[in-house]
Parts: C-alpha cells; sequence; structure tokens
C-alpha cells in the first residue's frame, strides 16, 4: 500500500529513486536518498528531545535545505511543524510561541545534509506513522480576534491534490520554485507538491521571486510548474513577459484575475495553461481551480473560478444551506480531504467555521469559506466577492478587525476603522487607518500609531496611510460613512 | 496633522550623485508615481509596499543586469543606502 504521510512519500521516493534530485538551492542540489537519510538523523535528535505525535514544533529557519530537512524531521516524529517569519515583529512571533505552548523556535544541528545523512546507522529508526488525519503543518493567518490564527492542517491535506490523476506539472521531471512565504500554506504547496512526487523543489536566493530569477531557473534548475500570486503574475507579464518562456504550467490566485494581463500573456504563450486557483488555508492551498482560455478573458463577472480540485468538495449554499440552483449567488461550503483539523487553541471558533451539513441526507463536516459565487449552467463557479470584511492584497488575508484590535489598544486611541483602498483596476491595492483620539490627555499622532502598530503586526497588516479625524461621519441610517472616510483621506494622499 | 509624507516633502531634496543613483531614482518615482525621489528619501515615506519593491528590483533588473533583492531596498529604504547595497551585487 503506498504512503499517505508526507515523510512516507518522500521516503518511498528515496527507496525508489535514491539519486533522484529533491531539492536545488543555488550551486546544492540534494538527492531524494540525502535528504531522507538526513532527515532521519535530525528525527533522531527530536526523539531525544521527546518530540512525538502531538506535538507542534516551531522553527525559525532561513528558506535553505536545512529548513526542509528539519520540516521533514518534524513529520517523521509524528509531529507538526509551524514555520516562523523572521521579518515578523517579536511581539507576534511570541504569541504564537505562546500560543503554541512552545519556549522557543526548535534548534538542531546545523551541519550540511551530506553530512548529517552519512550519520545514518539504521533508515527509519526513529519514524512514526500518525496516519494521513494526523496534523503535519500549521499555517498562522490574520485572525478576526485575537492576532494570529493557527490552522492545523493534516498529511492528506497537503497530500491530496498530487495524488496521481491530481494537479499536473508535479513528479519526476518536474520543478517548481520555492517561493512562497515560509509560513504560508502556497509554500506547502510548492514544497510538498514536487517531493510527495518524486520531483524537484528549487529555493529561491532572498524571499521574493523575480522575473530575472525565474529565467535562471528555468535553466539551470529545470523548473516547469510555478506558482504566482495573481498581483505578481501580472507584475512579470508587465515588466519581463519573457520570462515564462520555458514554463509549462503556472498556477496564480489570491486575487481576481486580471483580463487585460492574462489576454496578452494567453496571445504570448497560448499553449502554457494558467490555471486560476482560490482556497483558503482551511482547505489546504486550492480548493478550486480552473484552466483559464481565452474566452474566459471576455466575461463581463471575471474570470471563473471553476470546479473542486482532486481530493475537495466544494458546495454552494444559500442562507438556508441548500444548494443553490445556477444563477444564485451562495456561499462556499468545502469539505473532503483538505479540510484542516481546527484552529489552534480556538475551540469555539473551529465550531463556528468548521460545520456539519446535511448533504444528500448524510452530515458532513463542511468549512464555512464566506466566498460567495455563483454556478453557471456548466457546473462551474464564479466568483462574486466576500460574505463579510476579509481582504486580499498581493494574495495576503487579511482581517481588518484584527488591524482594528490592534489600533484600539495604542493608547489614546479611543476608535478606529480601517478602511480599503482600491487601486484605478478596481482591486484593493492598500489599506488606510482612520482613527478618533480620545478627548483630553495624550493625542498620538499617526506616526505614534504607525510605530506601534509595526511592533505587533507584521508589514503587510500595517496601512499604508494612517489619519487622525474629529469624528466619524454617519450616513443617514446612522451608519459609518466609510465613503465619505474614504473621499476624505484618499483626496489628500494623492499628490 | 502630520504624515510621513509630509515630513519627508518638507526635508530638503537631495539629487542623486552617481549614475546608478539617477537610474535607481528614477525608477523609485515611476513606481511610486512621484514626481522626483531624493538620495536621502526613504521608500516607506512615499507608501512603498514589497509589492512596490518588487516592481523597482524587476525594473532595476531589466535596465542594469544586476541581481538585485527587494529585501534590500525594505531593509535599505533610502535611496544612497540602496543604491549602494546594488552597486555592490555583481553584474549579472
Amino acid at each position: 500500500m503506498p504512503a499517505e504521510t508526507l515523510h512516507g512519500l518522500v521516503a518511498e521516493h528515496a527507496a525508489e529513486r535514491p539519486a533522484a534530485t529533491a531539492l536545488i538551492h543555488g550551486d546544492e542540489r540534494v538527492s531524494y536518498a540525502t535528504l531522507d537519510a538526513a532527515a532521519d538523523v535530525l528525527a533522531g535528535v527530536l526523539a531525544r528531545r521527546g518530540v512525538g505525535p502531538g506535538d507542534i514544533v516551531p522553527l525559525l529557519l532561513p528558506r535553505s535545505a536545512h529548513l526542509v530537512a528539519t520540516e521533514l524531521a518534524v513529520l517523521k516524529r509524528g509531529a507538526a511543524y509551524t514555520n516562523l517569519n523572521p521579518a515578523w515583529p517579536p511581539a507576534r512571533r511570541q504569541s504564537i510561541l505562546d500560543q503554541i505552548g512552545a519556549a522557543g523556535p526548535a534548534e538542531l544541528p546545523a551541519e550540511p545534509l551530506a553530512d548529517l545523512a552519512a550519520r545514518r546507522t539504521t533508515a527509519g529508526a526513529d519514524v512514526v506513522d500518525p496516519g494521513p488525519a494526523a496534523a503535519a503543518t500549521v499555517f498562522f493567518t490574520s485572525g478576526t480576534t485575537g492576532g494570529a490564527k493557527g490552522v492545523v492542517s493534516p498529511h492528506r491535506a497537503v497530500a491530496r491534490l498530487f495524488r496521481p490523476g491530481g494537479f499536473p506539472g508535479f513528479g519526476p521531471g518536474h520543478a517548481t520554485p520555492l517561493a512562497a512565504a515560509l509560513p504560508w500554506d502556497m509554500y506547502a504547496f510548492e514544497l510538498w507538491g514536487q517531493l510527495s512526487t518524486g520531483g524537484t523543489s528549487v529555493l529561491i536566493d532572498g524571499d521574493f521571486l523575480l522575473p530575472g530569477a525565474l529565467r535562471d531557473l528555468v535553466r539551470t534548475a529545470g523548473v516547469d510548474t510555478v506558482w504566482l500570486t495573481t498581483t505578481l503574475f501580472n507584475l512579470f507579464v508587465d515588466e519581463a513577459p519573457e520570462c515564462f518562456d520555458g514554463v509549462r504550467q503556472i498556477y496564480i490566485g489570491g486575487e481576481r484575475v486580471s483580463p487585460g494581463h492574462l489576454r496578452r500573456f494567453l496571445r504570448a504563450h497560448p499553449r502554457t495553461p494558467v490555471y486560476n486557483t482560490l482556497g483558503p488555508a482551511e482547505s489546504c492551498m486550492v480548493a478550486v481551480w480552473h484552466r483559464i482560455r481565452p474566452a474566459d478573458c471576455d466575461l463581463a463577472g471575471g474570470i471563473p473560478i471553476g470546479r473542486a480540485a482532486p481530493g475537495t468538495e466544494v458546495f454552494l449554499l444559500g442562507s438556508d444551506r441548500a444548494r443553490c440552483a445556477p444563477g444564485e449567488i451562495g456561499e462556499i461550503y468545502l469539505g473532503g480531504d483538505g479540510l484542516a483539523i481546527g484552529y489552534l487553541g480556538r475551540p469555539e471558533q473551529t465550531t463556528e467555521r468548521f460545520v456539519p451539513v446535511p448533504i444528500d441526507g448524510r452530515p458532513r463536516r463542511l468549512y464555512r469559506s464566506g466566498d460567495l459565487a455563483v454556478l453557471d449552467d456548466e457546473g462551474v463557479l464564479h466568483f462574486r466577492g466576500r460574505g463579510d470584511r476579509q481582504l486580499k492584497i498581493s494574495g495576503q488575508r487579511i482581517e481588518p478587525d484584527e488591524i482594528e484590535t490592534a489600533a484600539r489598544a495604542v493608547p489614546g486611541v479611543r476608535d478606529c476603522v480601517v478602511l480599503p483602498i482600491t487601486g484605478p483596476d478596481g482591486r484593493v491595492g492598500r489599506l488606510s487607518l482612520c482613527y478618533l483620539a480620545t478627548t483630553g490627555g495624550d493625542r498620538p499622532d499617526p506616526l505614534d500609531v504607525r510605530g506601534h502598530l509595526r511592533r505587533v503586526l507584521p508589514a503587510y497588516l500595517v496601512p499604508t496611510t494612517i489619519w487622525a479625524v474629529e469624528r466619524f461621519p454617519m450616513t443617514a441610517n446612522g451608519k459609518r460613512d466609510t465613503a465619505a472616510l474614504l473621499r476624505g483621506p484618499a483626496r489628500k494622499a494623492d499628490r | 496633522m502630520t504624515t510621513a509624507r509630509e515630513l519627508s516633502v518638507d526635508s530638503p531634496f537631495e539629487a542623486a550623485r552617481t549614475p546608478l543613483e539617477a537610474s535607481v531614482a528614477r525608477i523609485l518615482a515611476e513606481v511610486l508615481e512621484i514626481d522626483r525621489f531624493g538620495r536621502t528619501d526613504s521608500f516607506y515615506d512615499f507608501g512603498g509596499t514589497s509589492l512596490q519593491a518588487i516592481r523597482v528590483c524587476a525594473r532595476i533588473e531589466a535596465e542594469t543586469g544586476r541581481r538585485v533583492q527587494p529585501g534590500w531596498l525594505l531593509e535599505h529604504d533610502v535611496l544612497a543606502d540602496f543604491a549602494a547595497r546594488v552597486e555592490a551585487s555583481d553584474a549579472g
């Protein structure tokens, strides 16, 4: 029976094709045999420290082959890893460590993988098989309350998209840049997509993929399968469209697709499939996907988001939780193997979002995504916005509530509101924060507020413009008039 | 009320000194959609985002053939410092 855990799959490839390249980082090439053996040795170190099933191991390591071997070692112990971002402010890292209940990030021998691998005496001596439903990784994302929220995902949620007959472009002969931010679920897509199928994951230098680097990696590392946020894809098409030469399949997502960019790309690369993807971390990485056709670029409602991804169940339900007929707007509910186990240490939020819904008379556990969509006559989904305030900027998920909670904690801030600023392309490009200072006492100026937010929030959650207002304008029916607020600062911010 | 932008606009403008500084200044101004970018100006004071840093670096790569990392601009947000970091990188 084939392996069902991520580390089990890697061990299988190491046994069948030991010399095949698992990782490339600059001049460094790591074979499956070396990666698996080095991770076995690191798993031994973890075992002696008592790490085992049910544990969550926080890692604060640079993007490196050593990081991947360490993640694999954690999995081999039946435990789950979570990557902390070195760029996060210490306060946020600490809040995550507190949620995990860890004293600090794990530190392991930082020897070259070949040296570690050479120390292995017995293959798999300290390896545990926790089963495909066990936690493999925790993704920390913007939460509506209480700061960063940990989404706990099992092995099968990560592996499901890449099983035989799944997503194209993964496996022997395929390579993907490992470029996503380390804590993000798309990092798992780029890494485990290839490692669970016997392909190659190619680590980039630094934290951002640029067109020049992509061009180099196609040539030197055989990169042919690429994931990019929609925003980054657009930027590459604008700045250096020839960087996609040699790329055989592209997955994009995180934001609405720009038809103009797609049209230009497909005209220049008619045979390269571009897949539009959508998926919250709670239905790991990708929940729905759609190969974009040139005709899609002319649809009034935008590029479709498509159908269920492999191993994923998708239902479009109305407010009564009955299935929507074509043309009816509903909320996307997600099920199947991609589902997260839940939110770390937040049982109420888990029960609120992961709900039992009877489908064809049988109750199923489904995730309420908050994404609104409509089905066309062919059963293809079209995105219709959010049912709540959640935003995506450059593919990063943002809960305005989290920013407002942080801003209200600044001494002297009485109330505040986060406003999305829409760019000329009709998409949210940045955030603005308007706040009301307390009367009397210390009145913080916008630089104080920014300074405070920078200390507690990652950079992508700190609004670009921060404004003190004397009052919040109200609409006739007593609601906050965000349109009036937006007109104010937007006009002043113009140069 | 004072914003970072106003503070920076109030500080005296200092023109680029080297050809590389001049190219980087022009690219920064284009990407940030402002008239000009001085050598003591900070990328953040003009609301620079990581996405704009990526665009800046993609253009520097295309124009100069140097390999540039957006992280350098996020770390060295003042033009003179960033240009010095770019100068220190190998031509691609």
